[in-house]
């Protein structure tokens, strides 16, 4: 199990699918189990950040940048 | 909000419904399938069929974990919550499932002890802090929340957990969307893959669509704008006469999926030789149960389960609307009889269901120009 964020209210979350997490990873969560690893928030960030599970996306750096994302197509 | 915003920007969406539009060969009537309840949920919530032109259709497949148990399924569950010191626990949407005398709610106020939990985990801590119950965990759903149940009863076994037992109703999702590919009353042209449970299974075992069927597979996201991409990918593999299984929803689905999460579902589960679907009857290999190295937590085998297969009621056609066959609002008791309120049928009962997702957002259709 993860640390419950008592702070933010989080919940407890199943990480051993996912392991090794760190702090300021954002997991996939569903049916509190962290299904996927989707890193750090911003990649240029190396502080850790509050623990937090969600299921969302990289921030684009820009619209253009995230129309050429949004395909992801190529990549296996 | 961050990492939602990027993807529901209204002038993104509308560049790519203009992509769209230019990628549509006039005159052709074009019929994608989505497979996933979340999707359905999400083109209902944010009108992403009113961006497409009238001959682009969306139609959705049997992805509602919920809608596709059957009501036998449904009764044998409450069955088991009527066993004398079981505490019964379920997903919340699963309560309100129509049996063929009521549901686990109903079963409840006669006195059942049904309680709603929002992870197996969470049945597992009751049947920790209960050692003198019997507590039975229904679980329902995909590839995405097999993994879930998985995880909960490789801890139960390994902490000695005894009182703690699962009713197995996992489904997997290729065998009955090669079902559906194999049926004469439906012609799609390509499919928006289900993002959640890519998530697991990665999107190489759709490869057989493209493969065998020659239809185009799209893995998406549940934004609006990784809906809208994904079916102008689709779009655009159908222009250029190409058919491959493409996925959108790269930051995160790995084409190979999850390879500790399909670890413990091969360790916990195996196949059924065959599971009902609402709508769909039986289709083989397509439910899990639970392995022999867990046959000590399988509650079908600690409790007496009627197992009696029973026929949906005959108004209720939820069974052609998973199949894509009609829309919901062209079943005879959708929002009248059949409302999220009182349902009847499944699909109007979870938020991923079709019906409920037209009922809650699009019940007042308005207008499409075909190109």
């Amino acid at each position: 199990m993860g640390p419950d964020d008592g702070a933010t209210g989080g919940e407890e979350v199943a990480i051993d699918l996912v392991e090794p997490v760190a702090v300021g990873q954002r997991l996939l969560v569903h049916a509190g189990v962290a299904l996927a690893n989707l890193g750090y928030e911003d990649a240029t960030r190396s502080s850790p950040v509050a623990h937090e599970s969600s299921c969302a996306g990289p921030a684009f750096a820009d619209r253009a940048i995230a129309h050429a994302s949004l395909a992801g197509a190529g990549e296996r | 909000m961050k990492y939602v915003d990027e993807f529901r920007d209204a002038a993104l969406g509308r560049a790519v419904a203009g992509e769209i539009l230019a990628a549509v060969e006039p005159g052709r009537h074009y019929k994608l399938m989505e497979v996933c309840g979340g999707h359905t949920h999400s083109i209902y919530k944010y009108g992403i069929d009113d961006l497409l032109p009238a001959n682009v259709e969306l139609v959705h497949g049997p992805g509602c974990p919920v809608c596709v148990i059957p009501m036998g399924r449904v009764d044998d569950g409450i069955a088991v919550a009527h066993e004398p010191g079981v505490i019964f626990t379920c997903f919340g949407d699963m309560l309100r499932v129509p049996g063929s005398e009521g549901t686990l709610l109903d079963a409840k106020a006669k006195g059942a002890d049904v309680r709603m939990v929002y992870s197996p985990l969470d049945a597992l801590r009751i049947a920790r802090e209960n050692p003198d119950r019997e507590v039975v965990f229904f679980a329902i759903g995909f590839e995405t929340t097999a993994p879930s149940t998985a995880l909960t009863l490789k801890r139960a076994k390994g902490e000695g957990v005894s009182n703690f037992s699962c009713m197995c109703s996992h489904v997997t999702i290729v065998p009955p969307l090669r079902a559906l590919l194999d049926s004469p009353d439906l012609r799609l042209d390509g499919f928006i893959g289900p993002g959640h449970v890519c998530t697991v299974v990665g999107a190489r075992p759709f490869e057989f669509i493209p493969a065998d069927y020659a239809k185009p597979l799209v893995v998406a996201g549940f934004e609006p704008l990784d809906v809208l991409y994904a079916v102008l990918m689709i779009l655009r593999q159908l222009g250029e006469g190409r058919c491959e299984v493409e996925n959108q929803y790269t930051r995160v689905v790995p084409y190979e999926g999850n390879p500790q999460a399909l670890a413990a579902i091969a360790e916990v589960f195996e196949l059924r030789p065959h599971f009902e679907w609402r709508g769909l009857g039986f289709i083989s290999q397509s439910g899990l149960r639970l392995s022999d190295a867990y046959a000590e937590h399988d509650a079908e085998l600690r409790f007496q389960v009627p197992g009696v297969r029973v026929a949906d009621p005959k108004a209720c056609q939820c069974g052609e609307v998973l199949k894509g066959v009609i829309k919901p609002y062209e079943c005879k008791v959708f929002g009248t009889a059949c409302t999220p309120e009182r349902p009847i049928g499944t699909c109007m009962v979870s938020s991923e269901g079709a019906c409920a997702a037209y009922y809650n957002y699009g019940r007042f259709e308005r207008t499409r120009e075909a190109v």
